[in-house]
């Protein structure tokens, strides 16, 4: 008996299997993808992550009721002026600001999370907690867009960011990128090891609300090698993991990011699967906090 | 040089004859104030006026320097033709065996990238390091693809351009985040290229000149760092520091075996070993001190240094996979259960700051098999971190 019956459009997958805002999902916590990665200079790819993080986060939260609801990926992130694409992002961080939504974004290239530092620190004093191989200090021409290398150091400029806490930096640089200012503190992994996370959370000043951004390459190449400038010596996932419930669990994080995961450069999925998990762990500290 | 060319280059007599072009013999760049030459045998490279280079043109046949010049007289071309002499471009027409000679003679060859875009050289330059490369993997029958990488682990030092200060015009070196300090401060390095490789030579000739090359390393009083390749390029290279010194050897490798030869050599009075686990079909030769990984970790880096005499200068032979596979994926021999990237980084910047350092190695990197090239990028980690804490002002 022939029927079109069984055809149907195929469920697009979105973030873990969460219900999309734009059919009604109204969980506090969004999650969107940001397919940008003209801000790496290094090497393309970072753009194709939100897509591959979705794909790869379907099987490891089924049947939870994460809270979560997946906004979608910016409009426009492709083919438009670099700098246009990123006051976009800043357009809609501050829609889900403005709706109550605490912002999970999905980059894309660390040059993104400028766009949500901006509009978050508009309204009030904030800190930042940059996990990251690199400082991303570099001077930015003023033309155009800034890349991200350049990113952190814009973010510092910000009148409102009071102080930036850079967690990751490592091995041999050309010059000295320790000392980058009296606000910001560069903790290399050997300090956050003897520390502990107290050794972090003792350089977010209590009544500054912060904002998380996670540089994928703060781990070690051996959990994430699917990055553009991967750096030995780094982090293990479960350090990252206590790391994010620690700062949820005592500080008030306004928003977060995940950044520089590159599917092309990836082995077999596996740092987009890792991606995935460390989504979760933020997830989780996040609603536990609420 | 040794025996042979060297002696035919003397001025002279031999100015005094017919002269030819060394068959050799290059044009890198030419422009309309000057051009550059280049041997492709000894890496001599030169640069001379435009009059100098036509004027070498007249030698594509054998020809007298009078018959060459003519009548039209070149400013201080009399001590020019002794330079092109001396190194090899010029050579005398009627010595006919030169040409063979020459071929014989051929020791490195040039690459396109030199470590950390160091400069290039060779016996002539005096600097604290020099770098040679050995792409060469014959030996390892089952596993090829290690001849692959001096080139990928000079490519991945690119990260690290090595920069003159532009006001002291000496090295600048690194700055070095665990350590909070700058490193290598006037340091210079010098890359002389990659070994002569004859493809299908006896292996014994490829020794020898790497042997040789070390050799002429150690007479300048630089560091010598050999890029393989192969495990075994350790062997003519400490052979070649054992002669002039006595010293231990310190071998990192995940694999137990492969330890035959090293010992034996003359001036090895010591051979330690870090890093092997797992199992071996061959029991553990004589007189070698083993630190497997579950005894470093027990007894931390006092086992290594207790097994090398703080009197005697230490030859450091570094195998990626002492670390584990999931740290250097990119090897010909992984072997799991290794130690982690900061395990064997902290081995190696003490190393170099409670050791003198004769020598140092980096064999066992197979890019084919790497994961993005994250192993020859570590490689390059940790070669600079054994560098770290070389005290070179102090060395003899």
């Amino acid at each position: 008996m022939s029927t079109l019956e069984r055809l149907s459009r195929p469920v697009a997958p979105s973030f873990f299997g969460a219900p999309w805002f734009h059919d009604g999902g109204a969980a506090r916590i969004a999650i969107g993808g940001v397919p940008y990665d003209l801000g790496n200079s290094i090497a393309p790819g970072a753009r194709e992550a939100p897509r591959r993080i979705r794909l790869a986060s379907i099987g490891l939260a089924r049947n939870l009721d994460l809270g979560v609801t997946d906004v979608g990926d910016l409009h426009g992130a492709r083919g438009e002026e670099a700098a246009t694409i990123l006051e976009h992002l800043g357009d809609a961080v501050e829609g889900l600001i403005e709706r109550s939504l605490f912002p999970l974004l999905v980059g894309g290239d660390h040059s993104i999370s400028f766009s949500a530092v901006e509009r978050l620190q508009r309204e009030r004093d904030v800190s930042v907690i940059w996990l990251d191989a690199h400082t991303d200090f570099n001077i930015w021409s003023g033309r155009g867009a800034h890349d991200h290398k350049e990113v952190l150091r814009r973010i510092a400029d910000l009148p409102r960011v009071r102080r930036i806490v850079q967690v990751g930096h490592r091995g041999y640089t050309p010059k000295n990128e320790l000392c980058l200012g009296e606000a910001v503190r560069v903790l290399r992994p050997a300090d956050l090891r003897t520390g502990g996370v107290a050794a972090l959370l003792a350089e977010l000043p209590r009544d500054l609300p912060c904002y998380l951004s996670l540089d994928i390459d703060a781990l070690d190449p051996a959990y994430a090698p699917g990055t553009s400038t991967p750096v030995p010596g780094g982090f293990k996932p479960e350090e990252v993991e206590l790391l994010i419930a620690a700062v949820f669990r005592r500080r008030e994080v306004l928003g977060m990011d995940l950044v520089e995961v590159n599917p092309l450069l990836d082995v077999a999925a596996r740092t987009a699967l890792l991606a995935g998990r460390l989504l979760l762990a933020a997830i989780f500290a996040c609603r536990a906090r609420a | 040089m040794t025996a042979g060319t060297g002696d035919v280059m003397t001025a002279g007599s031999t100015m005094a004859g017919r002269l030819v072009i060394s068959p050799w013999i290059s044009l890198e760049s030419l422009d309309r104030g000057e051009a550059v030459i280049f041997h492709s045998v000894t890496a001599a490279r030169l640069r001379v006026s435009r009059a100098v280079y036509d004027f070498l043109r007249r030698f594509q046949d054998p020809a007298t320097v009078e018959g060459a010049l003519g009548r039209e007289p070149v400013a201080g071309i009399w001590k020019q033709v002794e330079v092109l002499l001396e190194k090899g471009f010029l050579v005398d027409a009627d010595a006919r065996t030169e040409a063979t000679l020459c071929l014989g003679q051929r020791r490195r060859t040039v690459v396109s990238e030199s470590l950390f875009n160091c400069p290039r050289g060779g016996p002539d330059t005096a600097a604290d390091v020099a770098v040679i490369g050995v792409p060469y993997d014959a030996g390892d029958c089952d596993q090829p693809g290690v001849q692959r990488a001096p080139r990928e682990i000079r490519r991945q030092s690119w990260a690290f351009a090595y920069e003159l200060d532009f006001t002291t015009g000496l090295p600048r070196g690194w700055f070095d985040v665990e350590g909070g300090h700058r490193i290598l401060e006037g340091v210079t390095f010098c890359d002389w290229g990659d070994v002569f490789i004859q493809h299908g030579e006896p292996r014994e000739d490829l020794l020898g000149r790497i042997d040789s090359t070390v050799d002429d390393m150690a007479a300048e009083g630089s560091l010598p760092i050999v890029l393989g390749g192969e495990r075994d390029v350790s062997l003519p290279a400490v052979s070649a520091l054992a002669r002039r010194r006595e010293l231990a050897v310190l071998r990192l490798d995940g694999d137990g075996s492969f330890d035959s030869g090293l010992r034996e050599l003359d001036g090895v009075s010591r051979l330690a070993r870090l890093g092997c686990r797992g199992y071996t079909s061959s029991s553990p030769p004589e007189g070698v001190d083993r630190v497997s990984v579950d005894r470093y970790r027990r007894e931390g880096l006092a086992a290594v240094l207790g097994a090398l005499p703080d009197d005697l200068p230490v030859y450091v032979s570094l195998n990626v996979n002492v670390l584990d596979p999931a740290f250097a994926p990119g090897t010909s021999h992984p072997v799991p259960g290794g130690f982690s990237f900061d395990e064997v980084k902290q081995v190696l910047r003490t190393l170099g700051r409670r050791r003198e350092l004769a020598g140092l190695d980096l064999v066992g990197v197979h890019p084919r098999r790497d994961v993005g090239s994250i192993t020859s990028l570590s490689a390059c980690h940790l070669l600079l971190a054994t560098l770290s804490g070389i005290s070179f002002d102090m060395r003899p």
